[in-house]
């Protein structure tokens, strides 16, 4: 059953529904994301996340029972 | 013997609730209707698709990570069911989910808006007033939330001693 979905996925080029795939923007859009700063802004967004389960991890204890 | 109620699950799946629907609507109200910033204007203002589309991007991790809050609160919540002993009110539940958005309102704005520089809430002013009012509201949950959560635990117990 799911072979063809697979099959579709792994072996077809480039989706002809992403339009800006293959597109000069479509490079820049993906440099402009996965540039030098990636690893350092994705630590940043998750930053507050990984605070909060810091904050609720040490916050459990003194939860009322 | 009675044994003893507990709210702690309760209030465990609460506060995660809270983190998660807290963050989305920072995500839906201010990036997506209000449009008053997204993820990284302050360093990437929305005057060009490009721009728009890194944003986006970058707005669809924090969402990710709001969802994976989400799902575990109802997991907890879910979990909690099967004790027998415990308390189920509503006022505990949204007590803690107060809590819990407060303390995303907090670190979010403390961390995005004014350590990491990321966004502002409206981007246009800056840092400005509406940061502030951020943080307040923050404050203001946790406090509010915290009261009710107490407030439920206290009405408990009277009922349970008359």
């Amino acid at each position: 059953m799911l072979v063809i979905p697979t099959g579709l996925t792994l072996f077809a080029g480039t989706s002809h529904a992403c339009t800006v795939c293959d597109s000069a923007a479509g490079s820049a859009l993906r440099a402009g994301i996965f540039d030098g700063s990636f690893s350092i802004t994705f630590l940043q967004v998750v930053a507050p996340f990984l605070a909060l389960a810091i904050v609720l991890y040490s916050f459990n204890r003194h939860l009322p029972d | 013997m009675n044994t003893p109620m507990i709210t702690k699950p309760l209030t465990r799946a609460g506060i995660f609730l809270g983190v998660g629907l807290g963050g989305f609507v920072d995500g839906i109200l201010f990036h997506q209707i209000f449009q008053v910033h997204a993820m990284l204007t302050a360093r990437l203002p929305k005057d060009s698709i490009r721009n728009l589309e890194i944003n986006m991007f970058w707005d669809g991790l924090f969402h990710t990570f709001t969802w994976i809050m989400t799902v575990i609160g109802l997991t907890l919540l879910f979990r909690a069911r099967a004790i027998s002993n415990l308390v189920w009110s509503g006022r505990l539940l949204i007590g803690a989910m107060f809590l819990g958005w407060g303390l995303f309102n907090l670190i979010e704005g403390i961390l995005n808006h004014h350590v990491f520089h990321l966004h502002h809430v409206v981007e246009a002013h800056g840092q400005s007033i509406f940061d502030l009012l951020f943080l307040l509201s923050g404050g203001v949950f946790i406090v509010g939330g915290w009261m009710a959560i107490r407030s439920a635990i206290d009405a408990e117990a009277k009922m349970r001693t008359v």
